[in-house]
């Protein structure tokens, strides 16, 4: 009977960490939605990744970014893409006081919306002979 | 008869092996913070294997002594727990491998440190000297900084910005890294001077603490000098003296605290360049990363932002409290059980004009981010469970074991400290982990020998009676 007491108390710590392993998983996986849908929606107000407005670029060694203008701002929308073409982070600076910001960068994995690497690396070279 | 005096060699090499590999680690850990690549590398290949040489002697000691009583406290099974859920964090983590090689590492650490809690209690000598080690390694890591202002005076110091004056950097990779350790030394050399036997050794930990002192002001790390003032104020106001004798120490630290801010205060940051001196041709410039940087996103006056420029005080968070606004929203992301042990550096983007750091610089903040709110309600009842421990042994009656108490518990609140103004408490590659971690867990295991032989003395008592 005396052994009963710590036992119990190993199994429900266990039990524990089983539940907080279920939290854990499903709220990265929520939270990768959320970045995604994001991500999403300002991919779709970028329209084509070689469109007029695209105004400057960004390279860093995790990723690159294309930037694209909207009205007086340069650098009101941005994409950034890692080498497999994963929109890993997207930034709308349309309202210069609140930038909304979504990012995925420390689990590009879980990115769903890709573009064209191929087709990011031409308009970066285009950016740069200008 | 001869089986005890083999026994006390035995003993002492084991002691003498612990000591070593200690100072080996904390200087390797050092290395491995460096600013100056060939030390760099040096640490990076070694300190996981040092750490895990050390629980290996550790475990050997622990067997060769065989403790009769083993100490108990709820700060033990609270450690075992935290480090139980950064384990298992390893599968939600966002990267699982590198939380499985760093929860293990965490667990190797916390392993030997309560192997030796368990190996020396009863023992404040051989507690002595492993806390002496942990001294001694500090020491030798401001003699190496100041070689390196010897050598190579660039890299020793970092040159003044418009932000922050010349500060220096000794060996560390930038002007925080070794106060870290410098900082929760202090109180040690405290211990080792009023404890020191002769007058050769009071005279050489004077001396080694007037290094660590100066080291700390000239590198301009705030939170250092306050968490060092911190732990010098309980090693002062728990000596078994009387309460004049301990406000006297007390204001002692506190002056001392204020002529280092004063000395702090000397050195300038470069005045502002003026307007239009730096204006190049008028040609677009396409890298947005030149003009804009992500780093400095948000809150950079260049870029119209209507933030105050940023003025270093002594009790100013230099651009963190920003820092950690933005941390608490991207740590709300993921509230129960976060990103993953040792994932602070992943989640956290640094996007802040006037802070400059891949970490939110604050160890609570980095805990809630790495493990959620889960992890960070264990972590802060590890660290209530072990005040709780320390005030209990404070009632030990004066001699060695409650000055090694003392000693311990003075670590513990200024690493408490500056955990507020650095991540670094969990981050077991950390320059000063072995220091923080080991006066932990002998902290727990000297408190539960104090009440010991407090039970043993009143058993005494009432047979006498």
């Amino acid at each position: 009977m005396r052994r009963a007491g710590p036992l119990a108390v190993v199994l429900l710590l266990l039990l524990g960490l089983a539940v907080l392993v279920v939290v854990g998983r499903n709220e990265g996986r929520r939270h990768a939605q959320e970045e995604n849908r994001g991500i999403a929606e300002i991919r779709a107000l970028v329209g084509p990744l070689d469109s007029r407005s695209v105004d400057r670029y960004r390279l860093l060694p995790q990723f690159s970014c294309l930037l694209y203008g909207r009205d007086d701002n340069a650098f009101a929308l941005e994409l950034c893409v890692d080498r497999v073409g994963r929109v890993v982070e997207a930034i709308d600076r349309r309202n210069r006081r609140k930038p909304r910001i979504y990012s995925l960068r420390e689990d590009a994995s879980a990115a769903t919306v890709r573009v064209d690497r191929a087709e990011v690396d031409r308009v970066i070279r285009k950016l740069l002979h200008e | 008869m001869t089986g005890a005096p083999t026994a006390d060699r035995i003993d002492a090499l084991y002691l003498r092996a612990i000591q070593l590999v200690l100072v080996a680690i904390v200087l390797n850990l050092a290395f491995a913070s460096s600013i100056n690549n060939s030390f760099l590398l040096l640490g990076r290949a070694f300190r996981f294997f040092l750490l895990f040489e050390l629980a290996v002697v550790a475990g050997a000691y622990q067997t060769w002594r065989r403790p009769r009583a083993r100490p108990e406290g709820v700060a033990f099974l609270l450690a075992g727990l935290f480090a139980a859920v950064a384990v298992a964090s390893s599968f939600w983590s966002v990267d699982a491998h590198r939380t499985e090689t760093r929860s293990g590492a965490f667990l190797i650490l916390l392993l030997a440190a309560a192997a030796l809690a368990d190996a020396t209690v009863g023992r404040p000598d051989a507690v002595r000297a492993i806390l002496a080690a942990l001294f001694v390694a500090s020491v030798l890591v401001a003699l190496l900084g100041l070689y390196m202002l010897w050598v190579a005076h660039g890299q020793a110091v970092q040159p003044a910005s418009f932000q922050y004056p010349a500060r220096y950097r000794g060996i560390g990779q930038n002007p925080n890294t070794v106060p870290l350790l410098l900082a929760l030394a202090i109180p040690l050399g405290l211990w080792l001077f009023e404890t020191a036997r002769t007058a050769a050794g009071r005279v050489a930990t004077i001396a080694s603490l007037v290094l660590l002192a100066g080291s700390i002001v000239a590198s301009g790390s705030r939170g250092a000098a306050i968490a060092a003032l911190a732990g010098a104020l309980v090693w002062a106001l728990t000596a078994p003296i009387g309460w004049r004798r301990r406000f006297l120490y007390a204001a002692v630290a506190a002056a001392a605290f204020v002529a280092a801010v004063a000395i702090m205060q000397i050195p300038k940051a470069l005045p502002p360049s003026p307007p239009g001196a730096s204006n190049g041709p008028g040609r677009v410039v396409r890298d947005a990363e030149l003009t804009n940087p992500l780093a400095d996103e948000i809150g950079n006056p260049a870029l119209g932002s209507k933030a105050p420029p940023i003025h270093r005080t002594l009790f100013g968070t230099s651009g963190r409290a920003q820092a950690w606004d933005a941390a608490l929203h991207q740590a709300a992301k993921r509230p129960v059980s976060g990103y993953g042990f040792a994932m602070e550096n992943r989640a956290f983007v640094d996007r802040w004009y006037g802070f400059d750091s891949s970490v939110p610089e604050n160890s609570y903040i980095g805990v809630l981010l790495q493990l959620g709110i889960g992890g960070l309600v264990v972590f802060l009842a590890l660290v209530v469970a072990l005040a709780v421990a320390a005030v209990q042994a404070l009632r030990a009656p004066p001699g060695p074991t409650r000055a090694a108490i003392r000693a311990c518990a003075s670590v513990l609140v200024a690493a408490a400290v500056l955990g507020l103004a650095q991540s670094y408490l969990t981050t077991v590659g950390n320059i000063a982990s072995p220091l923080i971690w080991i006066p932990a867990l002998l902290l727990p295991a000297l408190a539960w020998d104090a009440q010991r032989q407090r039970g043993q003395g009143d058993e005494a008592a009432v047979d006498a009676a």
